[in-house]
């Protein structure tokens, strides 16, 4: 018995795997007394795979049994390499009780190939969630994903119990989309998602007027963009992204470059074709301007641009584009300014004003305050260093930040997308999350 | 408020090396009119004493409570930080903590925020440091089950070697997390051990987790069923690599090989 169970989680983890999201973090959960677990808002990576991505939930499909037949997808219906299995609803919640009871995990990321109808499907994921709500008393974290096509009430159910809600749109365009999963549409995807935030808002509404009215997926909705299965443009995915962040209100947006496993025609072939992983990093750079930087989307990918210049990170594309706006002065700017500034990040920017209040801010401080210099040098001004190369040739400033590096070569170091969101007690950023502060920077 | 205090370079003071001793020390060098220029313990008289003054200061909650609550005014979140840096262990950081204290006592939040001003910039990044390794024992602190025999009674088990005293830190998240589970954490280094009681088998009165010496401490064998729970762990461990991604470079920056050694899923699992 138990060695069944160790093969459908071999199984059934793998199959999950390229889902990219394992955020715990957004939705705060108390625990009772006598229940079991909490959610922070803050979020742990409890390990990292050797990719070097976070692992904080079990993340797993109840069944990879699916009727789609997408071809970026492992669990395919046409893929006759996988074996076919399904978790009971039993063995999915004692999994989830004995990871969690062992500090392995913050929760779970329950997904599934859709093994028969989006209602039935729904319906076990449903029963998973209940389960460890009520029949254990768990307050961790459970990010259940929507099925295309479910229907409202099993949503409404589904974002009661769940911290987090997501729905994959995968392809960023609708064409593409329809070039590589035949059965699927836009409209199957977006339904569901403003089903999901307007339960969101209502449920928020709700609980500003009475605090025991009950929850609707607090920690927010999130989805994946696949890039590289299909021909779409950095400036066509951002375009999609900013409308997901504005109009669907989505909490966060996942890039995963597409890994070609091949046996499929309708997408990248493994032999020619290599994971855009410089790409997804770079994707992830610009959403953080985007989301945390107060960067328009113009101001990132400009109107009529292809894709994100491969050479530096966004926000150095975008000073390079706009060298009259620099250089800044550290002791004169406001904070909107200084986080604008290549090499300034959202805490260094608020330690320069800090420190400002006290004193003038000279260019030894800036070290310290954990601003990086390489590429700062060039658009920050101090009483003690001018700089003068923006003013008269953008072009070499390139030169110089680029360095040696040959055009396009690959960073990977910091691909992964940022697991946290937030900091622990303190205000001390997490390892993880300040890592994405310093890709963004 | 008053102006910054002085250092007396001739000045030490003696506390019982807790936080709140230090703090009862900082009540005492304001009243006296100057900051130590070295702070030492009590029970271990400093070699440097003879020559110049030494204030033995008693640890007082009162005192030390006052001092908190006045520093929580200023800036909310300076005492948590100033503790963190003092768990770092690191010499001199109290004498730092007394400073950056008087510093915030006379000039206000903006000296406490003022990365030119050293006690600040040396608290912050020290109580970063202490932060990040209390939020990595949150995560990376694996309990094993064991059972007793006799009674049945459970007991979930962890063992790890924090680079920093951060158990203080752990109390809180693990014992609103795992309220009814009799848990304790051991910190290898110290040979201490976070020990905590649920409630139905505790003493009225008695605090929920206390910190002792590991020695003390026994367990009975690990539960039948524990290593195959560590093999699940595993298996799923393995199965969410994705070999076109591998990146230890990356992996090594999140998870230290410090950390391997009390990590379920870097062992072979032979004895399983």
């Amino acid at each position: 018995m138990r060695r069944q169970v160790i093969e459908k989680l071999e199984i059934l983890a793998d199959a999950a795997k390229y889902d990219a999201s394992c955020a715990s973090s957004g939705g705060k959960r108390e625990n009772s007394k006598t229940g079991i677990g909490n959610s922070t808002g803050a979020g742990i990576c409890h390990s990292y795979t050797e990719d070097g991505r976070c692992v904080s939930l079990l993340k797993v499909l109840f069944s990879n049994v699916c009727i789609y037949d997408c071809a970026y997808c492992v669990s395919r219906r046409s893929n006759e390499e996988v074996t076919r299995v399904a978790f009971t609803v039993q063995e999915v919640v004692d999994l989830t009780m004995d990871f969690y009871k062992r500090n392995y995990i913050e929760g779970l990321f329950l997904s599934s190939g859709i093994f028969k109808d989006a209602d039935t499907t729904t319906e076990k994921l449903v029963a998973v969630a209940r389960s460890l709500r009520h029949d254990h008393g768990f307050n961790g974290y459970i990010h259940l994903k929507v099925i295309p096509g479910a229907s409202a009430e099993l949503l409404t159910a589904a974002g009661r119990l769940a911290d987090r809600l997501s729905v994959n749109v995968e392809i960023p365009s609708e064409v593409g989309l329809k070039s590589v999963a035949p059965e699927k549409d836009y409209a199957q995807v977006f339904g569901p998602m403003a089903t999901v935030r307007d339960g969101i808002d209502e449920a928020k509404e709700e609980r500003q007027k009475d605090r025991r009215a009950p929850r609707f997926a607090a920690g927010g909705q999130s989805t994946q963009l696949v890039v590289g299965a299909t021909p779409e443009s950095d400036r066509q995915v951002l375009e999609l992204v900013d409308g997901l962040y504005s109009e669907q209100k989505l909490r966060r947006v996942y890039y995963s470059g597409f890994i070609a496993l091949g046996g499929d025609d309708r997408v990248p072939d493994p032999e020619t074709y290599r994971a855009p992983l410089h790409r997804e990093h770079r994707l992830y750079q610009a959403d953080w301007l985007l989301r945390k930087y107060g960067f328009a989307l113009d101001e990132v990918a400009p109107p009529g641009s292809e894709n994100l210049d491969d050479e530096v990170d966004p926000k150095t594309a975008y000073a390079l584009r706009f060298p009259e706006l620099f250089p800044v002065d550290v002791n004169a700017a406001p904070v909107e300014w200084l986080q604008r500034v290549p090499g300034l990040g959202i805490r260094s920017s608020k330690r320069i004003i800090a420190a400002r209040r006290r004193g003038v801010v000279r260019w030894a401080d800036l070290r310290a305050m954990g601003v990086v210099l390489k590429r700062a040098q060039h658009f920050l001004v101090t009483p003690d260093h001018k700089p003068h190369l923006i003013g008269q040739d953008p072009g070499a400033v390139r030169q110089r930040i680029v360095g040696g590096r040959a055009a396009g070569s690959p960073q990977l170091s910091l691909f992964a997308p940022a697991p946290l969101a937030g900091a622990v007690p303190g205000g001390v950023a997490t390892a993880a999350s300040g890592a994405a502060v310093r890709a963004a920077a | 408020m008053a102006a910054a205090l002085p250092v007396d370079a001739t000045l030490a003071v003696e506390t019982d090396g807790s936080f709140p001793g230090l703090l009862s020390a900082y009540a005492a060098a304001y009243r006296h009119g100057a900051l130590p220029a070295s702070v030492g313990r009590l029970d271990e008289p400093a070699p440097g004493a003879l020559f110049g003054q030494t204030l033995p200061v008693a640890s007082d909650a009162a005192l030390a409570g006052r001092v908190e609550r006045g520093l929580e005014r200023v800036k909310p979140g300076l005492v948590g930080r100033l503790h963190r840096a003092f768990l770092s262990e690191r010499p001199g950081m109290e004498v730092t903590v007394l400073r950056l204290v008087d510093a915030a006592q006379a000039g206000g939040a903006v000296a406490a925020e003022d990365w030119t001003f050293e006690p600040a910039r040396v608290v912050a990044q020290w109580s970063g440091r202490v932060g990040r390794e209390a939020h990595r024992m949150e995560a990376f602190v694996r309990f094993e089950r064991h059972t007793d025999d006799e009674s049945g009674a459970e007991r979930w088990a962890a063992v790890a070697r924090p680079e920093y005293h951060v158990l203080p830190l752990l109390t809180e998240h693990f014992a609103a997390r795992y309220p009814t589970m009799a848990w304790r954490i051991v910190d290898a280094r110290r040979r201490l051990a976070l020990v905590h009681t649920p409630e139905p088998d505790r003493q009225p009165g008695e605090p929920a987790t206390v910190i002792v010496p590991a020695d003390t401490l026994d367990l009975p064998e690990a539960a039948p069923d524990e290593a195959a729970a560590q093999a699940m762990w595993r298996a799923y461990f393995q199965a969410v690599t994705i070999p076109e991604r591998r990146n230890l470079r990356l992996h090594l920056r999140h998870v230290p090989k410090r950390y391997w050694p009390y990590l379920t899923e870097k062992q072979t699992g032979d004895q399983a």
